[in-house]
């Protein structure tokens, strides 16, 4: 039978605060074990938390750049399970009453615009870590650094058909949140998280298939892979007579598989109440509206700017501001010269390629945005080749020397003397006679040659208007 | 009542004696009685009460401030490791 996948996504993302949700412990990534921990955070008796204002401006930004409804009153529940990363017996979260409602995302996949549903965006608290493998057969181990570090959950209306779609949606999710600064949306690190809901159903039904959950998907490739995995799974068991069974799995990347994964807790059963610690969290229009006004310029908007400030095609404009640093890398660029197709050209060309091949972002890169801008002009002031342009590129890349020392340097200046350039051409025709006869007899295709010849001779430096010109001359 | 009852004791990972069962099953379906009764009441235009007392947002501002003994808290668990808590092995991976 043919079937259609229906997905929806759960990201969270960690805010970007210095403290916890809860208590004044830090963040910070990377702490030796259990040393951001306090009587709040891992559970003591007695300790009372208290919000981070911070935290709800970051997740109304959020809700705000995903055009949702930011409800007034939300409040604080708690979801009981007892596992180890959680000392409380408890994670404060917001269940019934979530601060974020009904937004959406539009997102573009194989030049269709779809638009997807943002069911709701709550805030709530990170567990800890545990570790399986410190060398002890029966134990784990737990760090509660991570604990009550505050997150966002947003979820995705079943919106999604593919796991292309799937991707796109959670690619752009992770730019929109690193443009606001509300999430470093380090991947690697744990900062964004995504699960996955899939089920299948018959073409044309109505109705939803029973869905698994995908759990552990820290890349947007391993997203596309664990749900293309998964709707293949289904379409078998479908097809063999059986029935998909709503659980919880894991994508594992290395057997390209989906596991099954036991359950946290029998049933599901989360007893979610009202966290009686926490008062309700109200924020009035005054409070929405002064964040509104802080909301920085989103992609989409900057990409529409890119079409109408610096004429580029709206593609282009597209690539540049998928990514806030390197957007504001390509605005460095013009400041230093104004010319955005030229300077947009590098980037999407040899830029991004080079960044692709040695596994780089923008951010790490020697090379400044007025070096390149520099490059470029030299280009278009005939100083240099385009050719030439590509070596100083490479070597800016490398070692993030100024353009013009590496010119000196390495004698790359474009020679636009025209009696310097005779001298060559002259030499290169009394040798070629043979070729000089072929082109006189009509094989006018030879030209090429002669002016490879030339600027093989002169290095790649002679210009090659003044080149094309002179031989022109010589051999007519 | 009784099955209730013994779900929710699992849960909360308790665990009791047959006869305070006994007293807490009988105990538990007075409260449900008493539940049963005030679910006649209309409430259809009454906000439900998360809290009982009528007071809002609470704040700390967004600084990071070490705690002054964190070594002390894992020196207190029932057992540590390496600074790190020591659990019973778990292991989600099926």
């Amino acid at each position: 039978m043919k079937y259609e996948a229906v997905i929806g996504l759960e990201v969270h993302a960690q805010l970007a605060t210095k403290s916890k949700l809860f208590c004044p412990c830090s963040t910070a990534f990377g702490a030796k074990p259990n040393t951001n921990i306090c009587p709040v955070c891992s559970g003591q008796a007695g300790a009372l938390p208290v919000l981070n204002k911070m935290a709800v401006e970051m997740a109304v930004k959020s809700g705000l750049a995903l055009g949702c409804t930011i409800q007034e009153k939300s409040i604080f529940a708690r979801k009981n399970y007892f596992y180890p990363d959680l000392p409380k017996g408890y994670q404060i979260s917001q269940y019934e009453k979530p601060l974020c409602l009904n937004g959406h995302l539009d997102i573009v996949t194989d030049g269709k615009l779809k638009r997807v549903h943002i069911q709701r965006i709550h805030m709530e608290e990170d567990a800890g870590k545990l570790l399986h493998e410190t060398g002890h057969e029966n134990f784990s181990h737990v760090d509660l650094n991570r604990c009550s570090t505050p997150l966002i959950e947003i979820v995705s209306g079943p919106d999604l058909s593919t796991p292309q779609e799937a991707a796109d949606t959670y690619r752009k999710l992770r730019n929109i949140l690193v443009y606001l600064e509300v999430c470093d949306g380090n991947m690697q690190e744990g900062n964004l998280r995504c699960d996955a809901n899939v089920s299948l159903r018959p073409i044309g039904a109505k109705a939803f298939g029973t869905r698994s959950e995908i759990k552990n998907v820290n890349s947007f490739k391993f997203l596309e892979n664990a749900i293309a995995y998964e709707i293949k799974r289904q379409a078998e068991i479908l097809d063999g007579g059986g029935k998909v069974v709503q659980e919880t799995r894991l994508w594992n990347q290395a057997k390209q598989m989906t596991t099954s994964m036991r359950s946290k807790e029998e049933a599901h059963d989360y007893r979610y109440f009202p966290d009686p610690d926490l008062l309700p969290l109200v924020v009035d229009t005054l409070w929405i509206e002064k964040i509104k006004s802080s909301l920085p310029e989103l992609p989409e908007a900057k990409a529409e700017r890119f079409v109408s400030d610096y004429g580029l095609p709206e593609q282009d404009a597209q690539v540049l501001t998928a990514e806030k640093p390197m957007a504001h890398y390509f605005e460095e660029c013009i400041v230093g010269f104004n010319a955005p197709k030229k300077i947009a050209n590098w980037i999407m060309a040899e830029l991004m390629r080079e960044l692709k091949s040695r596994e780089l972002d923008i951010t790490q890169i020697k090379m400044k945005p007025n070096q390149l801008a520099h490059m470029v002009a030299l280009i278009e002031n005939g100083t240099i080749s385009g050719a030439i342009g590509k070596t100083i590129f490479m070597e800016m890349l490398n070692s993030g020397t100024d353009p013009d020392k590496i010119i000196e340097a390495k004698g790359l200046k474009q020679v636009t003397d025209t009696s310097t350039i005779e001298i060559v051409i002259d030499k290169i025709i009394a040798k070629e006679t043979e070729n000089v006869q072929r082109y006189k007899s009509g094989k006018t295709n030879v030209f090429g040659f002669f002016v490879g010849a030339v600027m093989k001779e002169m290095g790649g430096k002679a210009n090659p208007k003044i080149v094309n010109e002179i031989l022109r001359k010589k051999l007519n | 009542m009784k099955k209730v009852l013994e779900k929710m004791i699992r849960l909360a990972r308790l665990k009791l004696p047959e006869e305070e069962m006994n007293r807490l099953t009988k105990k538990t379906e007075h409260v449900l009685e008493y539940i049963e009764r005030l679910k006649e009441l209309n409430t259809d235009d009454i906000e439900p009460t998360s809290h009982a007392i009528e007071v809002v947002n609470a704040f700390r501002e967004d600084a990071a401030t070490p705690f002054s003994n964190p070594k002390k808290i894992v020196e207190i668990a029932p057992k540590s490791f390496e600074n790190l808590f020591e659990v019973p092995r778990v292991i989600d991976e099926g």
